[in-house]
């Protein structure tokens, strides 16, 4: 608490506070405020509309851990997905970028391609795939009769989550491509030239040289590939509705089913909030983990 | 920096007196009760908004003193009910959604309409689903008709001389058509809710013979997985045999497409399926008739129920002048006259008229009109009952019904699971 000092607070120019109050005021109005909001509905057994809701204590959290085994296997489907997605994406993103750090004059165009998926809308990218993957692939199935066709790609509960995972991967490659990238051009060039006079070269120059440095981008990448997972909602839900049969029934799905479909707003709330304690959770240690490798400046 | 703190005070000085204005702006209008009345209507669902607009524009030029202000719902109205509400910004009359109606009324947000004329002419199907202690709180202006939608040419071309009226027959039917090259069930997996509906409407017929019953589920006396449901499964089983083994690759609107194409020779559906599959095909020749779900056809009935229908909201304006109300009630007894819901129907091109069931419509498709029929025949029956257990069954039923017709899990979880959603709702 050495900052509460009052000679700590002298310093602080009166202006600052000026400043600072639209925009702690639109913090405390649009995010601090419905956050608690949220947390006392969590509590109640709020419908959505009815005014005269309950206090129901804490029903709802012991209902949702005790015996809400949906809410519990959904988890399960989004571990799958995020560990898919963030591996899946950093991989293929990392070897893009490194393909294009090249300096070769179609380097921009490529960029632009690979980035394009990334601003597509969700519900586009999840309906267009759900056509692909689906009618259209049954079609190339009839018209080729070749095996990979046939595959039940969106109607197989054992692939499902893997092909909504390829299609976020798809989607978000020029995301983490760009991160990527940015961090490569960010290598010193003499380090890599002092490199380069002393016999390195090719994968050697990659692992001891271009990664260290790269450590800081894979744990945002890391981060942020494993946040964007853990909410990913709009591409699963228009793509294969958490279906089939709640094969890809992620966290989210099954809290908007159980606040929008069923509509128990208070319950629904009540999971949400254990899905942010599990992501803080995740990223406290995701962070420590990770932190560790990135280089001290 | 003593002009930009000049400036400052001069800016903020006016931010007051443009808020003062609109306040003050906002108080004249809220005391002017006695000048014109401003209605604020939701006209409708889809495609019932240009009729009503009509309906509305016409009712003004009669009434000068009223103005009807038409609020565009998008096309999600739970959604649009929900930002009404938080924002206090309910309208006067909105097409309420049945599902929204027990909640808006525990809030006083929905006034009853039991008085108006048009509630005496309602039939019971459409009414119950939207009666609360004996009030009535909305008028459906559409039936719905869930049942077994059939093509009869493809019926034929089988050699099936007589629809089925039974499970037995039923898959003896899908049998005849499997070995006439003809697709028996019309694909439609895709979606979720499309698939739920196959054990709803058939739960829905178990809770109306067995009175009582739905309330013991409430009260968890009776359980879902209890023997007087067992039969309902069976049915299921039929269809996931005899629907194509890629029918999760077609959305409702895909399979109601390839039923009017006549590539499927059945469709367990409502007769909402007829648009898009007539659309395929003007001339479709379907037909709809109860589903023969059970070994007895006694149990098998054509379910009916009203539609979305139109109710009266406390506005934010009633609450503070309910004065307004009689002004509200007349627009509503114009909107609901037999000739205004007639050309609501005729504009929608669908049934219309929850008012109007027992009536044959000579200008649309005859399977609009085999309601009437089996009405007169009491081969009917409503939702009531089924809508007495929590939302959450309907989820339930959604994702169970679906993993059970791609292989994923076996019928008894259904049932189960559904019970589960219940009981973790109750």
């Amino acid at each position: 608490m050495r900052w509460l000092k009052k000679s700590n607070v002298e310093r602080v120019d009166p202006g600052y506070f000026l400043f600072v109050a639209p925009l702690f005021a639109l913090f405390v109005a649009f995010f601090i405020f419905p956050a608690l909001r949220g947390l006392w509905l969590s509590f109640t057994d709020f419908d959505g509309i009815k005014s005269d809701y309950r206090f129901v204590g804490l029903d709802n959290y012991i209902r949702i851990i005790a015996r809400d085994k949906s809410y519990w296997a959904s988890y399960g489907n989004t571990i799958i997905f995020t560990l898919v997605f963030t591996l899946g994406v950093n991989a293929v993103a990392l070897t893009v970028a490194i393909l294009l750090d090249r300096g070769s004059r179609l380097d921009s165009v490529s960029r632009l391609f690979i980035f394009l998926p990334n601003v597509l809308n969700y519900v586009v990218i999840g309906t267009v795939w759900f056509f692909i993957l689906g009618k259209f692939s049954t079609y190339l199935a009839e018209l080729t009769g070749w095996g990979l066709f046939r595959i039940g790609w969106i109607s197989d509960p054992r692939i499902a989550i893997y092909s909504a995972a390829a299609v976020a991967i798809w989607n978000g490659t020029g995301w983490f491509m760009l991160i990527y990238l940015a961090a490569l051009q960010s290598i010193p060039g003499d380090v890599i030239e002092a490199a380069r006079v002393d016999g390195s070269a090719g994968l050697h120059t990659f692992y001891h040289i271009k990664l260290p440095f790269l450590w800081s981008a894979v744990s945002v990448s890391l981060f942020i590939g494993i946040t964007r997972a853990m909410k990913e909602f709009g591409l699963i839900y228009s793509m294969t509705g958490g279906g089939p049969g709640g094969a890809t029934q992620t966290v989210l799905i099954n809290i908007y089913d159980s606040s929008f479909s069923s509509m128990r707003y208070g319950y629904g709330i009540a999971k949400s909030m254990l899905l942010i304690l599990v992501l803080l959770t995740i990223g406290a240690l995701q962070m420590k983990l990770t932190g560790r490798k990135e280089i001290k400046e | 920096m003593r002009k930009i703190r000049k400036a400052a005070a001069v800016f903020a000085a006016l931010c007051v007196a443009v808020s003062m204005q609109a306040f003050a702006e906002g108080k004249a209008d809220q005391g002017a009760a006695k000048g014109p009345v401003t209605i604020r209507f939701i006209g409708g669902y889809r495609d019932y908004v240009p009729a009503t607009t009509a309906i509305a524009a016409d009712y003004m030029a009669a009434n000068p003193n009223v103005k009807i202000e038409m609020v565009d719902a998008g096309t999600n109205l739970n959604e649009f009910f929900k930002v009404m509400l938080a924002g206090d910004q309910l309208v006067d009359i909105a097409h309420i959604p049945t599902t929204l109606v027990p909640s808006l009324v525990e809030s006083k947000k929905l006034l009853p309409v039991t008085k108006r004329p048009v509630a005496s002419r309602l039939l019971p199907f459409a009414k119950d689903p939207v009666t609360i202690g004996g009030e009535v709180y909305s008028i459906p202006l559409g039936v719905g008709a869930y049942g077994l939608v059939y093509n009869e040419d493809l019926f034929k071309a089988a050699g099936i001389k007589k629809v089925p009226v039974t499970r037995d027959e039923l898959a003896a039917a899908a049998e005849s058509l499997k070995r006439a090259g003809i697709v028996p069930f019309a694909p439609m997996l895709g979606e979720a809710w499309a698939n739920g509906q196959y054990i709803e409407y058939v739960l829905a017929q178990v809770l109306n013979d067995n009175p009582g019953l739905a309330d013991s589920i409430l009260s968890g006396k009776a359980k879902l997985t209890d023997p007087v449901f067992a039969e309902t499964t069976a049915y299921l089983d039929l269809i996931r045999k005899h629907v194509p083994s890629d029918a999760m690759n077609y959305k409702f609107s895909d399979g109601a497409a390839y039923f009017g194409a006549g590539k499927a020779a059945m469709a367990v559906h409502g007769d909402w399926i007829m648009p898009p599959a007539l659309k395929a095909n003007p001339a479709l020749p379907a037909r709809i008739a109860p589903i023969p779900w059970s070994n007895d056809p006694a149990k098998n009935k054509l379910i009916l129920f009203g539609n979305f229908g139109f109710g009266i909201l406390v506005s934010p304006a009633t609450a503070k002048d309910p004065s307004r109300i009689a002004e509200i009630e007349k627009f509503f007894d114009y909107l609901h006259t037999p000739e205004n819901i007639a050309r609501i129907a005729a504009a929608t091109g669908g049934p219309g008229g929850g008012t109007l069931a027992g009536t044959k419509f000579d200008k649309l498709h005859p399977i609009y009109s085999q309601p009437a029929d089996y009405n007169a025949a009491g081969k009917v029956a409503g939702m009531a009952q089924f809508w007495k257990l929590p939302n959450a069954k309907t989820a339930a039923a959604n994702t169970y019904v679906q993993g059970f017709m791609v292989g994923s899990n076996d019928a008894p979880r259904i049932l189960s699971e559904i019970q589960n959603a219940i009981d973790l709702a109750r």
